[in-house]
């Protein structure tokens, strides 16, 4: 379903909505002498039924067989005779003398008045059983994962500024992430961050900081993948950027959220393809490092709810195992490992090879990571070619740029001061996210918004979000179906086999569903499950 | 979500309020009805009067009351306005409260199905609702008078305390 579809289909009931709700219906007519009577109803298809009021304030209701007889001024036919009070007093063939009635009185049926009502409905229900028919069939496009956090507590997920431990699927696999965020909204010393559930899973929250470092001008820090924080000035924009589809330079110039991404090859899940990065005018090659805002496409969200069906009605059994035995816990997401992260490499003028640099690797598909690659090998010259080998379909890029660090650095811890629970003040919550050994416990629909107070307002600072903790998957009944022990082995223990058999099914999936997922951007707030 | 179930509330209590008596006729069947149409009259004093229509002229509207069972006559100098339901209404209340469960079928396309569930169904059950009425903004008292238990006005021979 495209942004496109979703209009038009507003559009359909809305215009079905407004048609209905305006129906005025006018249906009756009196007429104060037989002649008038007659006239009108004589070119009338059906005839209607008549009511006679009488002078004495009684009623007489004919059925549709009733005659005028103005030779013996008469009206005849088969009806119901009421007194004043409307207490029945007749039934059966009458004869009413004109004379005594006062008013003749005809009703055109109206016809299917419930029409356009029913027609809103049903498009509403037919809207339902598509949306639903779509998430039954592909539930990883429909339920996302991980708390998701906000620097602006009015957004929705497309616009989440981090997402936290997209890979503790149970306790024992509870680990911290950190996410570079953008500067958050700072009034008087202090700012806030927004963690909300938007999936249905439980989410147990270890802990929630923020790291700050404070900056000079033209400064900023980068966080590698191994969580080392680097002072880095100078930047340098890309010049170029070719994929197998051409020039994507324009894709990842700047970080304006327009990406870059490929479609999975359609034989094997695990497939690889290069991206070439080349910088110009790098004025200081020394110490250079390259910044990189990426996030992952749906491929592993799929993969995980894969995971999750195959295990069907045994998913209590397997979780068990997951939590109490660690190979089974190492093997669990053996696809993932497989399809592996974004490798990068330097070009070497002098032995004209590339060398390999650290690689990245963060899982999720909602927040845009902002990571950093200190290079290992000095560079000379002002032209620095840079390659990327990634899985196709997974990664989708949105920004590189080279720039130099001056120093590693450990940035500033700050603890949220207060925690507001919807709009209330929380103590249990905060009590919870500053104890060890405690969680907090949001469940599906909550929000809470962390505050933080900065020690010293006249600086510039560099935010990292700090989330540590793990979640609950809700096994969904659709999915207890698709039930499959056997795939689920080859899944854990032949991943490449499982990644390539698996191609055609994702690609089905992939086609329909991930394009046009990450194009509704609906900037509409939000959905609920329970209260907390 | 505590808000969505009192607000769902609140749209029943009203729903409710709006139940119309058992004489109404349903669509089908406004063509066999021996009474007059529901009315609801407001006057200028600001009280309001509900019952059976029984009768108008150029001086006077006559209502059932309701509450009392009695006739009452209210003088047309003294109204300010009118809703006349001349047929039952369909309630589709029970649509609306089916939107709670979206979030469970549609995962995260609920943020865009639940405001359009919500557009088309409160929509549909308010116009259900006023679906067979007028008021003085689409009808003027000549016109009004064909909806009351006795168009031709009321018989000389009837005293307004025997009509039941």
């Amino acid at each position: 379903m495209t942004k496109k579809h979703l209009y038009y289909i507003l559009a359909l009931v809305i215009v079905v909505t407004a048609i209905q709700s305006c129906a005025t219906y006018y249906f009756r007519s009196n007429y104060n002498d037989v002649n008038s009577l007659m006239y009108e109803t004589k070119s009338l298809m059906t005839k209607p039924f008549l009511k006679a009021h009488l002078k004495n304030g009684s009623i007489c209701i004919l059925n549709d067989s009733w005659q005028i007889d103005t030779t013996l001024n008469v009206v005849s036919g088969n009806g119901t005779q009421y007194d004043y009070n409307r207490k029945q007093t007749f039934q059966g063939a009458i004869n009413i003398p004109i004379d005594s009635v006062a008013l003749f009185e005809t009703n055109v049926k109206i016809r299917n008045p419930e029409a356009g009502r029913i027609t809103a409905l049903s498009i509403l229900a037919g809207l339902d059983v598509v949306v639903g028919i779509i998430c039954i069939t592909n539930p990883k496009a429909c339920f996302g994962s991980c708390p998701t956090f906000y620097l602006n507590e009015n957004d929705n997920f497309h616009y989440s500024d981090a997402e936290g431990f997209s890979n503790a699927i149970v306790p024992s696999m509870e680990y911290y992430d950190i996410d570079a965020i953008n500067r958050p909204n700072i009034k008087n010393n202090g700012f806030s961050i927004t963690m909300k559930n938007e999936a249905l899973e439980t989410h147990c929250v270890n802990d929630v900081k923020v790291l700050a470092y404070p900056l000079e001008k033209g400064e900023r820090v980068f966080q590698s993948p191994n969580n080392d924080f680097y002072l880095c000035q100078n930047n340098y924009p890309l010049s170029l950027a070719k994929a197998n589809e051409g020039d994507i330079t324009t894709l990842l110039k700047s970080p304006d959220r327009q990406e870059r991404f490929s479609l999975s090859d359609e034989n094997n899940l695990k497939s690889k393809e290069e991206i070439y990065l080349n910088f110009e005018d790098v004025n200081h090659s020394k110490d250079l490092g390259l910044v990189l805002h990426f996030r992952q496409t749906m491929m592993t969200t799929y993969l995980f709810y894969s995971a999750m069906g195959y295990m069907g009605n045994n998913v209590g059994d397997f979780f068990a195992r997951l939590e109490t035995d660690e190979k089974m816990r190492n093997k669990f997401d053996a696809t993932t490992k497989d399809l592996g992260g974004i490798d990068c490499y330097i070009w070497n003028e002098k032995t004209n090879a590339w060398m390999l640099q650290p690689k990245i690797n963060e899982t999720g598909p909602i927040a845009i990571n902002k990571q950093f690659i200190p290079f290992l090998n000095p560079q000379a010259g002002f032209k620095v070619k840079v390659k990327l080998v990634l899985n196709k379909g997974l990664w989708r890029l949105d920004y590189a740029a080279l720039t130099n660090i001056k120093k590693q650095v450990k940035p500033i811890e700050l603890s949220p001061i207060s925690i507001y629970n919807k709009g209330k003040l929380d103590n249990k919550a905060l009590a919870e996210i500053n104890a060890p050994d405690k969680h907090l416990i949001s469940m599906p629909g909550s929000e809470y918004k962390f505050n933080f107070t900065l020690p010293n307002t006249n600086s510039e600072y560099e935010f990292f979000l700090y989330s540590k903790g793990y979640y609950l998957e809700w096994m969904r009944e659709h999915w207890i179906k698709d039930k499959n022990l056997l795939k689920l082995n080859q899944m854990v223990y032949h991943p490449e086999k499982f990644l390539k058999q698996e191609a055609k099914n994702y690609k089905q999936y992939e086609s329909k569903m991930e394009q046009e997922f990450w194009n509704s951007k609906i900037n509409t707030k939000t959905f609920s499950y329970d209260e907390n | 979500m505590k808000t969505n179930i009192t607000l769902i509330g609140l749209l029943f209590l009203f729903l409710g309020s709006c139940a119309s008596p058992k004489y109404l006729p349903s669509a089908a069947k406004i063509d066999v009805n021996q009474y007059g149409s529901y009315i609801k009259i407001k006057r200028k004093t600001d009280s309001k009067i509900n019952g059976e229509f029984i009768a108008i002229d150029s001086n006077r509207i006559v209502v059932l009351q309701e509450e009392t069972k009695k006739c009452v006559s209210v003088p047309i100098s003294d109204l300010k306005h009118f809703k006349l339901i001349y047929a039952k209404p369909k309630h589709y209340g029970l649509s609306i409260p089916t939107t709670i469960a979206l979030p469970f079928i549609h995962g995260l396309y609920s943020i865009v199905t639940i405001p359009i569930h919500l557009l088309v169904t409160i929509s549909v059950t308010a116009s259900g609702e006023r679906a067979f009425r007028y008021s003085d903004k689409n009808m003027n008292y000549d016109m009004l008078k064909m909806f009351a238990r006795y168009p031709q006005g009321i018989p000389h021979s009837i005293a307004l305390d025997s009509i039941n």
